[in-house]
């Protein structure tokens, strides 16, 4: 029945247009669209005057250690990117480094205020970073599962050096085998924000204790509800219809990387429930219905943990929960108290003009010449570079949670781990018969493709046609 | 270094296929399967969170798109579609196979632990994770479901 119900799931697939107007609302919701509070001066987009400076005026020495301790083995490999920067009404942007080969391009930039103070560790880049070209489809009616096209709305901030006044990003774009690698890039940023903050924070509740401590009446407005996470309204009676909430500051404790908010009070209030008091900093409010808080305890799934309220009082946020009591004291100590989701926060919002081109290398990629049987699937093709493996074959899956190694003269290892892929079901997408499967690997430190003798996956080894090094290459044109 | 599962547009690209079918397992209908999968992925970029990994970040989608489904059947206008008797919601394309019928004649709460189990082949103990319940629960409807569809499907599949 599994393999009869799957096949005939495998025939259900969303509508390409279906697709398409999702990934437009990704693109719109995280991308530039999204900053429409920028207002429409984004539409008038100008291109900064790239401004050709020597190395010596490059990156500042604190983000470029920021940027190595980033690239960590990688760094050798990375190609080092000068003189591309740009700046707008005092901030500079600017381009430092880039990743790439043919399955990953993954670009290091930084932003710095060069006139004031206006950025911090909540900066938001709101902008596309685009290189590469879409690969033809071979049937135009097949779904289409590029994102936004070969670019990015992503940037993920790594650092904020308070000292120089420059955070670090990282923007990244996925080839698969839906588009392919061209040196020209273009790096567009139309607006910044540090308004928007993002948390993922956790404390132990191992100093909890069963002491009951002050409350007071909560009086506040009310931004999830136990409701609002497992859809049981009889969950939302559970809370007592006049809760208390924990008086401030009595447990007070940090949580790590965040200013904004922090432990005020966290243990066992007057109405005998469990609490907890975060202290949100003046003009700090967690998006509502958007801001999760949870006990979370390593496999267990016990309702208990998640079912809660929170409530905004004056100067920080309760959160109640109603299935805890005193008596379920030792479990609380073995949780971790986790707080995850956006909230808005003091700070500026800006709305500019910051574009640069430049020119990526990638790293070449080696065609292997082999092609077999692995796992009772067929490999059609397989390709290796520095950073990664690819696969097309014709497996229906088995392939995407297995680690592949590569292999040294020497008998050492390489390890590579499971990457972005698909598998496509032909028969449904009326293409063919079978499956068609793209599968990549993405090795945890860089290998020269001239060192590796064979990569090994689900025990099997395939060999690999060594190719001259470079150095190699060098002496024989000498 | 690569976190493609805090992308919520790699994600898109990798599972929007698996959360409009675990949306069709429960609505029966593929307009609502789509209109789930749109709502999963506004959540997913709204809420921001960040995973631990791969199957942590399917996991939560999962999750959201069984809540989102459900949800389908709490909205007030909605609320008149669903048959009083959830055993008598019918999908809205019953050709689509005998065992994805079966499944779809299943009580509503019964789809999407079967879907789980048979298509996305986890197991009782990530089910419960998955939906927050306790896998007694889980392991109650699994058993329940397989047996009404060994009564459905005359005992052609059931013996997996």
């Amino acid at each position: 029945m599994r393999n009869k119900y799957k096949s005939e799931m495998e025939t259900l697939t969303p509508r390409r247009e279906a697709l398409e107007q999702l990934y437009t609302s990704i693109e719109e919701e995280t991308g530039m669209n999204r900053s429409k509070r920028f207002s429409g001066r984004a539409a008038a987009i100008l291109v900064c005057a790239v401004l050709m400076v020597t190395a010596a005026a490059a990156a500042v020495p604190t983000v470029r250690e920021a940027l190595l301790g980033q690239l960590g083995v990688f760094a050798p490999y990375a190609q080092t990117i000068e003189g591309v920067s740009c700046t707008d009404q005092g901030l500079e942007v600017r381009v430092l480094s880039a990743l790439s080969d043919n399955l990953n391009a993954r670009v290091y930039l930084s932003v710095q205020d060069r006139e004031a103070d206006r950025l911090d560790q909540c900066l938001t880049l709101k902008g596309r970073l685009t290189t590469g070209a879409e690969l033809a489809q071979p049937d135009d009616e097949a779904p289409s599962l590029s994102v936004g096209g070969v670019g990015t709305s992503q940037f993920r901030l790594l650092s904020y050096d308070a000292d120089t006044k420059t955070a670090l990003f990282s923007a990244r774009i996925y080839y698969g085998d839906s588009a392919q690698p061209i040196p020209n890039a273009r790096l567009s940023i139309l607006g910044m924000t540090t308004q928007e903050g993002q948390l993922y924070g956790s404390v132990s509740c191992s100093t909890v204790t069963a002491q009951t401590l002050e409350s007071l009446p909560a009086e506040g407005r009310v931004i999830f509800r136990p409701s609002d996470l497992n859809n049981r309204a009889e969950m939302d009676a559970l809370i007592p219809s006049r809760p208390v909430a924990l008086v401030p500051e009595q447990t007070p404790m940090p949580i790590a990387g965040t200013g904004d908010m922090w432990i005020s009070s966290m243990g066992f209030a007057g109405d005998g429930f469990f609490h907890i008091r975060l202290g949100l900093a003046e003009g700090v409010e967690p998006e509502e219905r958007g801001f999760f808080s949870d006990l979370f305890l390593l496999g267990a799934t016990d309702e208990r943990l998640y079912t809660y309220q929170e409530i905004l009082v004056d100067g920080g946020m309760d959160i109640l929960f109603p299935l805890i009591h005193p008596e379920d004291l030792d479990l609380v100590k073995r949780c971790e108290a986790r707080f995850y989701g956006p909230y808005d926060r003091p700070g500026m919002r800006l709305e500019g003009s910051w574009a640069v081109d430049f020119q990526m290398d990638y790293h070449p990629f080696q065609v292997l010449d082999w092609t077999g049987e692995l796992a009772g699937w067929q490999v059609r093709q397989l390709t290796l570079s520095p950073l990664s493996v690819t696969m097309h074959s014709n497996a229906s899956g088995g392939l995407d949670n297995v680690t592949l190694y590569a292999v040294k003269a020497d008998g050492s290892t390489v390890a590579a781990q499971p990457g972005t892929g698909r598998y496509t079901n032909l028969e449904a997408l009326r293409q063919g018969a079978g499956w068609d499967a793209f599968n990549t690997w993405e090795f945890q430190e860089p290998v020269d493709p001239a060192e590796i003798t064979s990569l090994t996956v689900l025990g099997k080894t395939i060999p690999v046609n060594r190719q001259p090094s470079f150095a190699e290459k060098e002496d024989t044109t000498a | 270094m690569a976190e493609l599962w805090n992308d919520p547009g790699e994600l898109a690209r990798q599972y929007a296929p698996a959360v409009y079918r675990l949306a069709y397992a429960r609505t029966g209908c593929r307009a609502d399967a789509e209109d789930v999968m749109q709502e999963v992925f506004l959540r997913l970029i709204k809420a921001g969170p960040t995973f631990a990994g791969q199957e942590h970040a399917k996991a939560w989608l999962l999750r959201v798109t069984s809540n989102c489904a459900n949800d389908l059947f709490r909205l007030p206008w909605r609320r008149r579609e669903e048959p009083l008797e959830e055993t008598l919601s019918a999908p809205e394309e019953p050709e689509t196979g005998s065992v994805t019928q079966a499944v779809l004649s299943l009580p509503a709460r019964y789809r999407i632990p079967i879907h789980l189990y048979y298509y996305e082949d986890y197991s009782v103990a990530e089910i419960a994770r998955i939906l927050r319940k306790q896998e007694g629960t889980v392991k109650s409807h699994l058993f329940r479901a397989r047996n009404l569809l060994r009564e459905r499907l005359k005992e052609e599949y059931c013996e997996e």
